[in-house]
């Protein structure tokens, strides 16, 4: 679809993918209503992008709320006039730790962002969507859709869940005129690494050396990313994967759906105890 | 991620270019240099015009569409090589997106040192308002030297009480003649066009005596505040790249409106490099889009 003049409701827009995707879709001249729970983030980006000469609101919200999130679409048709024609799900969050460190809160926190926000913003937005002449659904998932290192129980539980979901809808819209693109992005050079929550049960300086091993694994700059993702959109793709790390995962699990894991072990093993199998307890 | 052509191009033009550039004594060997023919957009009428005396070209969409937004160009070439024509890339890249052109043919050194240029570009904008073009409706842009200059006729445009325009947009720009950028020592061997330990001596031939700190010569030194919104492009491995990340410091910490794109492997003034580098077309988009933009959204106080 044409990204010109849609109105495109953005999640997790402050920084990262979301904002390299924000700055695209304005040069493109699509209105955006922008989404974040970082305030300031949110503020800095609408400036930049409205001197690009698109209508933009921004909606402050924690998409952990799962109550807040039916009355997004409202608000923001109340604030734009009009109804989201393009929905890209791209909030996420991570988390460092073994599944034996994880507290069930902090499981249930990332499943709710991850996860149950794409779902139930599909959900109140489907009925504006099919009455569009033209509307996508974007998912903007991860490799760990694909593949499930050690150490991402909770991230993989939800990429994984997200995208069954965003598959199976995409076949039920088949002869609507709503399209789904699910997106596989390899490491991009963002904050999610950074910015992950380090759950109880872990060692912070151990923490730290995972984050930074992860890091050097980020290869691909999120205005690339961002460019694949808005052109996936122009060609009404159903699927894409973005940077080589993506494509060679996407080949390594096909070739060996069980064994990927011994051949990848080796690469990701560098982020130290985080992605090891679990010492055993005593 | 820069693409595969960026790549490519970057140890030609350090054959073409920087080689000859490095062993350039006068100004002819330095117009030479710059003397590739590179591809022009199509759609686009080139028309020769003078404008408040200066004279320069126009370039607008050949179609006879009719821009409501019109930029002022300035040409880079160190203020001693290039011209309009070398610059239809750019210039006709701009009027294929919707944006009406006028490239300054400004006077060039050492022949016309400094302070020529600069009052041949404020003459230049002078003209284009005084021909019914609304400064609200007027950009000014230019790459490398034309950067420094765009935004030297800018401080003097301030400083005269002219009406400022309402973009502006540069490419790699010029604004430190002294070269203090810690990127002029540390990208010395990566830029693939322009070597740090020569910037001394295009300046040299500029300023013919002048000082280097004069905030007309080197922009970055002026006052930059009350400026409109500036959009800048530059190239990560350039000699060049801290002007542009100490300008967008600058006129953030003045209080106006900057945003500045870094962009991965391309050479110094990528967007000549229209018909070939992806990079240069992205860039030209989000230019003509920010120009364009002026028209329809309030700018921000």
């Amino acid at each position: 679809m044409q990204v010109c003049q849609q109105l495109v409701l953005l999640t997790g827009a402050a920084s990262g993918i979301g904002a390299s995707t924000a700055r695209l879709l304005a040069v493109q001249g699509a209105d955006l209503a922008l989404v974040d729970r970082d305030a300031a983030g949110l503020a800095a980006i609408a400036q930049e992008v409205r001197l690009f000469g698109v209508k933009v609101t921004t909606h402050e919200a924690d998409l952990a709320d799962g109550a807040a999130i039916p009355a997004l679409p409202e608000a923001v048709k109340a604030a734009q006039g009009r109804a989201a024609t393009l929905l890209i799900n791209n909030a996420g969050v991570a988390l460092v730790g073994r599944f034996d460190q994880t507290e069930a809160d902090a499981f249930d926190w990332l499943m709710r962002i991850n996860f149950e926000a794409g779902v139930r913003l599909t959900r109140a937005m489907l009925p504006d969507l099919l009455a569009a002449p033209q509307a996508r659904i974007v998912f903007i998932l991860s490799v760990f859709g694909i593949i499930a290192p050690a150490g991402q129980t909770a991230y993989c539980a939800s990429k994984f869940a997200i995208r069954g979901f965003a598959e199976s809808l995409r076949h039920e819209l088949s002869d609507t005129k709503v399209g789904v693109t699910v997106v596989h992005p390899g490491g991009i050079r963002t904050n999610i690494a950074k910015r992950a929550r380090v759950t109880a049960g872990v060692d912070a300086a151990e923490a730290q050396t995972g984050i930074k091993a992860f890091e050097v694994a980020l290869i691909t700059p999120p205005e690339v990313a961002a460019r694949r993702i808005v052109a996936a959109i122009q060609q009404d793709r159903p699927r894409l994967l973005i940077g080589p790390d993506a494509q060679a995962i996407d080949v390594i699990q096909r070739v060996f759906p069980v064994r990927y894991w011994s051949l990848i072990n080796r690469r990701l093993g560098k982020m130290g105890n985080l992605v090891k199998t679990p010492a055993p307890t005593r | 991620m820069a693409s595969i052509a960026a790549h490519l191009i970057n140890p030609l033009l350090r054959f073409q270019v920087k080689r000859k550039l490095v062993k350039a004594s006068t100004a002819q060997d330095i117009r030479k240099a710059f003397g590739a023919k590179l591809p022009v957009p199509r759609g686009v009428r080139f028309t020769e015009a003078v404008i408040g005396g200066v004279g320069g070209e126009w370039a607008e969409p050949a179609d006879g569409a009719a821009p409501a937004m019109t930029l002022l160009y300035l040409h880079g070439g160190a203020y001693i090589a290039c011209s309009p024509r070398t610059h239809r890339p750019i210039t006709g890249g701009y009027a294929k997106r919707g944006v009406r052109v006028f490239a300054a043919d400004y006077r060039l050194a050492p022949e016309h040192p400094f302070p020529a240029a600069v009052e041949d570009g404020l003459t230049a904008y002078r003209g284009l308002l005084d021909q019914g073009v609304a400064p609200e409706r007027l950009s000014i842009g230019g790459d490398s030297a034309g950067g420094g200059l765009a935004l030297a006729v800018l401080l003097k445009a301030k400083a005269e009480g002219v009406p400022l325009p309402a973009r502006v947009v540069l490419f790699s720009p010029w604004v430190d003649l002294l070269g203090t950028g810690a990127s002029a020592v540390e990208n010395k061997d990566r830029d693939p066009m322009l070597d740090g330990s020569k910037i001394g001596d295009g300046a040299a031939m500029y300023l013919a005596g002048a000082d280097a700190d004069d905030p007309y010569a080197s922009p970055l030194l002026g006052d930059l505040a009350g400026l409109p919104p500036v959009l800048t492009h530059v190239g990560e491995r350039e000699v060049l790249r801290d002007d542009s990340v100490r300008l967008d410091e600058k006129i953030r910490a003045a209080g106006g409106v900057s945003l500045l794109r870094v962009w991965p492997v391309v050479a110094h003034v990528w967007p000549l490099m229209h018909g070939i580098l992806p990079e240069a077309r992205h860039t030209l988009d989000e230019s003509a889009a920010f120009i364009r933009a002026a028209g329809v959204a309030p700018s921000p106080a």
